[in-house]
């Protein structure tokens, strides 16, 4: 059983009203996921484990493009959306827009937001937000010592 | 992952074999593998489709088929000429090879011929 790719905002809000009611709880992760390694897949296991649904919302092309440059991402979204969904850990996938995740926040109003151990709590650009909605921010995953940067570079200068 | 998804509908149970790093550099030269064993040996695990994961270092799975003897042996199609390793030990016992479709452009040889172009 692989996860849903659920492209519509409403009908993913509609969906996780309802694991919510069944009394679940609902993590939110975000990022673009071009070139999945395995400080990928740590992140969304330690997002997983703060809760009971997983949704990955990725970038859309046009948002890496704009966040990383022309030459990314190196796979297209419909791509990364179905190795993300491949993954036992998460449940609902979707594609998202926007330069930050606040809109997809007050949306979706997951219990608790994942980011990264690049980040710091009280330094997440949607701080603001989630504490609007009343969930809390989780910071999961390994120390970053993987990047798809630095994977693509390797990649590059390995020939 | 379609080839992972397909060889886990073949059956119950997938156990998927990984070339180690150093099997990796024989087949495709000292440029490879970009991600260590225990990486993408990981990476594998965490998949929905994936029960085991196992490392290989011969040249080609046969030592690991004739250990693990499964009911079905699942290759890429690409190998249908080449001749599928290991399909004698699988047949002998009554079970079958299955050739799986490839995800035209999409082998890691090709997204990484993509990355060396696109760099300065």
């Amino acid at each position: 059983v692989t996860a849903r790719i659920v492209p519509d905002r409403a009908e993913l809000a509609r969906l996780l009203a309802a694991e919510r009611s069944a009394g679940r709880v609902v993590v939110l992760a975000n990022g673009c996921f071009d070139l999945i390694h395995v400080g990928h897949v740590r992140y969304l296991e330690g997002a997983r484990r703060e809760g009971d649904v997983l949704v990955v919302a990725i970038n859309s092309d046009a948002s890496v493009r704009r966040n990383k440059g022309t030459s990314r991402p190196l796979q297209p979204e419909d791509e990364r959306a179905e190795i993300l969904a491949a993954f036992a850990c998460v449940d609902y996938v979707t594609v998202f827009d926007e330069p930050t995740a606040d809109d997809l926040l007050r949306a979706l109003r997951p219990d608790v937001h994942a980011k990264g151990t690049d980040w710091r709590a009280e330094d997440v650009p949607e701080a603001r937000t989630v504490r609007e909605i009343g969930a809390r921010v989780a910071i999961v995953g390994d120390r970053k010592t993987h990047s798809s940067t630095d994977l693509a570079r390797r990649a590059a200068g390995s020939e | 992952v379609r080839y992972l998804a397909a060889a886990r509908r073949e059956g119950d149970v997938l156990v998927v074999g990984l070339n180690s790093d150093a099997s990796v550099r024989r087949l495709k030269g000292e440029g490879r593998p970009v991600n260590g064993e225990a990486d993408r040996a990981e990476v594998l695990a965490s998949l929905a489709s994936v029960d085991f994961v196992t490392v290989f270092d011969e040249d080609t799975p046969f030592e690991l088929i004739r250990a693990v003897q499964p009911d079905v042996l699942v290759k890429g199609e690409d190998w249908a000429e080449k001749g599928v390793v290991g399909r004698e030990i699988v047949e002998a016992r009554g079970g079958r090879v299955v050739l799986a479709p490839l995800v035209p452009g999409k082998s890691t040889t090709s997204l990484l011929g993509r990355i060396r172009g696109q760099e300065p």
